[in-house]
């Protein structure tokens, strides 16, 4: 007859009150640390019932099932999810056991983990082999989830990913108790398979290692070991990457609720760096990592080092950052870095402050249905304006080329640089210019600029629709006022970063091209196109630091061996032609050369 | 003043008897025990003891400067199609066209990292003074600009030239980088810079606009480096032994280098240095 209490739970039950503690602070520490709008718009949200079940078929489909890992890879989405997603179940059915065999136990919480030892006091076996089966079957599936991150660990290319983060040494701590977890449980629950119920997988082991399970002074220092390593893992887990488990529960009704960050430490930003599971796809994917060096300045150990707090290396890796936004594209729980490092850049003091408020808005060169504006990327490459212009005229378009004599900044760049009050005042004075110009349609060469004067400029309540010219331009061939015949040409086309990833246009461009050439892919495309590395994001790389970059990025690009690249951004084609061994065109230019 | 071509007549006369191949690329080029081999397009192989690379520059390609509009405007040539002009008295977009006012980019590619190329080439900013009083002589009612950030005349007489150029010719000097050019209806172009001696931005229409181009490595040179695996050094151009000292020896023996195979080169550095250069190969043979 065994007694309802163990000395073996007291680590269990310290490391189990340490961390829900723990996470209790921490979720009161957010909340009250978001601006009180954010805060209303979160409560509020909670009891939306629409986006209280997104929040809970989210939290099921990302933190339990991992759906976005099994996209990326499907034994890296095994391995995740059936660790998530089994040892979920391993606690619902323990509870549901108590429930049903031993209802008077319920509210002692350490019972449902340690059920096997405790059930055991009669000696007699219970019944119920489907929850026995479940339980057994859930064990095997954890199990074999922490043998592939055994694996992963020495052979991480089988799971996709080239390069993955060097853990610090309580993330090591927390990993080995991770991984001693399950076996223990296995080898604990062994000993009274034969009594307090078992299935396939403990029963059977029970006969095996009969020289070990079926010695009782075996079974209490097991139980304990068990009990141990469950506490080790708790008790490590808020200062390891383990932290993203609890975290992400409460980033995901945030981000539903329609947050954005406003400050790199607080509110939404640290539940962002908290949510990190230190995965380290966005090694891979940072265009950054092209070299070694660079490593060490991807989102990932951005992250890191703000938990460390430490400053230097904050403000060197915000700085560094091409704000290409690809860790966030492939990021599995969806932390913001490239917005992050903009909040990070936004405290910093300057000596010198910029005015724009006194600038003078250059007036518009006339006014039409359709305001073009070349932004002072197009203006640097007047091969592209020009190409617009012949177009916009064999179609016969009404337009005005607003800033030919002059304009200003859109405020993009120095909205990526966290100067957001000179970059309002900026934008005050530009918008003043596209108003004058009484247009219908704003007609963009640039990226940069379509991105801000989208999402920042408002221009729509004003009637004004804002689009870039390769989507116009496939507009005017749909619509059979420009012909463009086609040409042997095998292109290749590079997303640029602000226009796919920031403004999700894909496929416009695309079907553009194919009117008047063949269109091969790069090696990785789309939400996942490598930056060209010339992006005005970064304050610190210098253009010797950006060559290699610029070349990995190439070599992406020819993967498929194409006679030349054609982009829709004049930023990233002056990048490109710097070393590009063939020819680098604008899709304006490509369509004027065969219109 | 001597020309070019009288110069280059009256040095090879000097070395009469010297076996010269016009027209001829290097085909290979291999290492022997005491020596190198030298085959040559034309089909000759020569064994030889010691290597003079004097391969020379590449002008920087204008295009790559897109801003400046060469290839993309018609008005915009560069200090090579000029001097074409000079010589041939043949280019539609000088002939074609009344001159009132003329401008002049210095420091086109050179000094420039965002064309990839740090350094100075040197020559340019004598060559635009000199181009640009031609182009006064020649149309005497034009104005001419010069933009420039640094005026680097550090050779013999040059400074007294840019005073010529001002007092007698009058032609300006703008310090300040052209920002972009454009092109108006009837083809002239509308050039955008800041003069930052007064601070303030300034737009001019030009009916032509001269690019210095600057140098960079040629690069066949690489190719020849590569065949003897001589170093590259971190400007692009060979690497001498020593840059101070020694820059016409290189780091492989029997190789030597003179000209602007190493770097950018006025002519007086050039022919001085061959000089040095040749002498070094005679002290090296006699060994």
């Amino acid at each position: 007859m065994r007694p309802d209490f163990h000395p073996f739970v007291i680590p269990f039950c310290a490391g189990m009150f340490f961390v829900l503690g723990y996470c209790f602070f921490g979720i009161f520490n957010i909340i009250f640390h978001l601006p009180r709008r954010d805060r209303r718009r979160f409560l509020v949200s909670l009891i939306n019932p629409v986006t209280a079940w997104k929040n809970i078929r989210d939290i099921f489909l990302n933190c339990l099932i991992h759906v976005k890992l099994w996209k990326r890879n499907p034994l890296l989405g095994y391995m995740h999810s059936s660790i998530a997603f089994g040892w979920f179940m391993l606690i619902v059915l323990g509870h549901l056991e108590v429930f049903l065999y031993a209802p008077g136990h319920l509210s002692k919480f350490y019972y449902p983990i340690f059920f096997n030892f405790f059930v055991a006091k009669s000696e007699e076996t219970i019944g119920g082999a489907v929850l026995f089966f479940l339980m057994d079957f859930f064990l095997l599936v954890v199990l074999s989830g922490i043998t592939l991150a055994i694996i992963k660990r020495v052979r991480s290319l089988w799971f996709g990913m080239r390069r993955t983060t060097r853990p610090s040494v309580l993330d090591m701590v927390g990993m080995y108790s991770l991984w001693a977890i399950f076996p223990l449980r296995l080898l604990a629950e062994g000993f009274t398979a034969h009594i307090s119920g078992g299935s396939f997988l403990i029963i059977p082991l029970n006969w095996m290692v009969r020289g070990f399970l079926g010695n009782e002074i075996n079974m209490v220092p097991t139980w304990w070991a068990y009990s141990i390593a469950l506490s080790v893992f708790m008790f490590v887990l808020p200062f390891t990457r383990y932290m993203h488990i609890p975290a992400e529960m409460l980033l995901i009704p945030l981000r539903n609720a329609g947050l954005c960050i406003r400050h790199p430490r607080k509110g939404f930003a640290k539940i962002q760096v908290l949510s990190c599971p230190g995965c380290g796809v966005c090694i891979d994917a940072c265009p950054m990592s092209a070299k070694k060096a660079n490593i060490k300045d991807t989102t990932v150990y951005l992250n890191r080092q703000i938990r460390r707090r430490n400053e230097k290396r904050i403000e060197e890796i915000s700085d560094k950052c091409l704000m290409c936004g690809k860790c966030t594209a492939v990021c599995q729980v969806g932390v913001d870095g490239p917005v992050i490092r903009q909040a990070q850049r936004s405290l910093r003091k300057y000596a010198l402050g910029k005015d724009y408020s006194a600038a003078v808005s250059p007036t518009p060169v006339g006014k039409a249905a359709v305001a073009y504006f070349a932004g002072c990327m197009t203006q640097l490459t007047p091969g592209i304006s020009k190409a617009v212009e012949s177009l916009l005229k064999k179609a016969g378009v009404d337009y005005t080329f607003i800033d030919r004599e002059g304009g200003l900044c859109c405020g993009r760049p120095l909205m990526m640089a966290g100067r957001i009050k000179e970059a309002r005042e900026l934008m005050e004075k530009t918008r003043e210019i596209i108003l004058a110009s009484e247009c219908r349609t704003l007609l963009l060469s640039c990226p940069i600029c379509y991105r801000i004067f989208k999402e920042e400029y408002d221009l729509e309540k004003e009637g004004i629709e804002v689009i870039h010219h390769s989507v116009y331009l496939y507009n005017l061939v749909q619509g059979g006022r420009l012909k463009p015949s086609r040409s042997d040409i095998h292109f290749v086309y590079h997303d640029p970063c602000e226009l796919g990833r920031g403004s999700g246009i894909y496929e416009e461009p695309r079907k553009l091209l194919r009117t008047s050439a063949y269109l091969v892919e790069a090696a990785k495309n789309r939400e996942e196109s490598v930056c060209c590395s010339g992006s005005l994001g970064s304050l610190t790389l210098g253009f010797a630091d950006r060559k290699e970059l610029t070349e990995a990025a190439l070599r992406n690009l020819t993967s498929d061996i194409p006679d030349a690249i054609a982009t829709a951004c004049p930023l990233c084609r002056s990048t490109f032609r710097r070393y590009s061994d063939i020819p680098v065109s604008d899709i304006a230019e490509v369509i004027d050369s065969r219109t | 003043m001597t020309s070019a071509q009288e110069l280059v007549e009256q040095m090879t006369s000097e070395i009469a008897g010297a076996n010269i191949f016009l027209e001829t690329t290097v085909s290979s080029l291999n290492r022997l025990s005491n020596g190198y081999s030298v085959v040559l397009s034309n089909g000759i192989a020569i064994a030889c003891r010691a290597i003079l690379i004097a391969t020379g520059f590449h002008l920087f390609s204008a295009e790559k400067k897109e801003e400046y509009g060469y290839g993309v405007y018609n008005q915009v040539i560069t200090n090579r199609d000029l001097e074409h002009w000079f010589n041939n008295g043949n280019d539609a977009r000088i002939d074609g066209r009344e001159m009132r006012k003329i401008g002049f980019v210095h420091c086109v590619g050179s000094r420039d990292l965002k064309a990839g190329n740090s350094q100075c080439s040197k020559v340019c900013c004598v060559t635009a003074i000199k181009q640009a009083i031609e182009m006064k002589e020649k149309f005497p009612d034009a104005e001419i600009y010069c933009f420039y950030m640094d005026l680097r005349l550090f050779g013999k007489k040059y400074e007294d030239f840019y005073i010529n150029a001002q007092k007698d010719f009058g032609i300006h000097f703008i310090r300040g980088r052209v920002s972009e050019v454009g092109e108006t209806i009837d083809g002239s172009l509308q050039v955008k810079a800041e003069d930052t001696l007064s601070g303030k931005p300034l737009k001019v229409t030009l009916d032509l606009l001269v690019l210095m181009a600057g140098m960079v490595c040629n690069p066949r040179t690489k190719e020849i480096a590569g065949m003897i695996h001589a170093d590259i050094d971190t400007d692009g151009f060979l690497r001498s032994r020593n840059n101070i000292y020694n820059i016409m020896e290189s780091d492989r023996p029997g190789i030597f280098l003179a000209g602007t195979c190493t770097g950018t080169k006025t002519v007086p550095e050039t022919v001085a240095e061959a000089r040095a250069a040749v002498l070094s190969i005679h002290n090296y043979l006699k060994k």
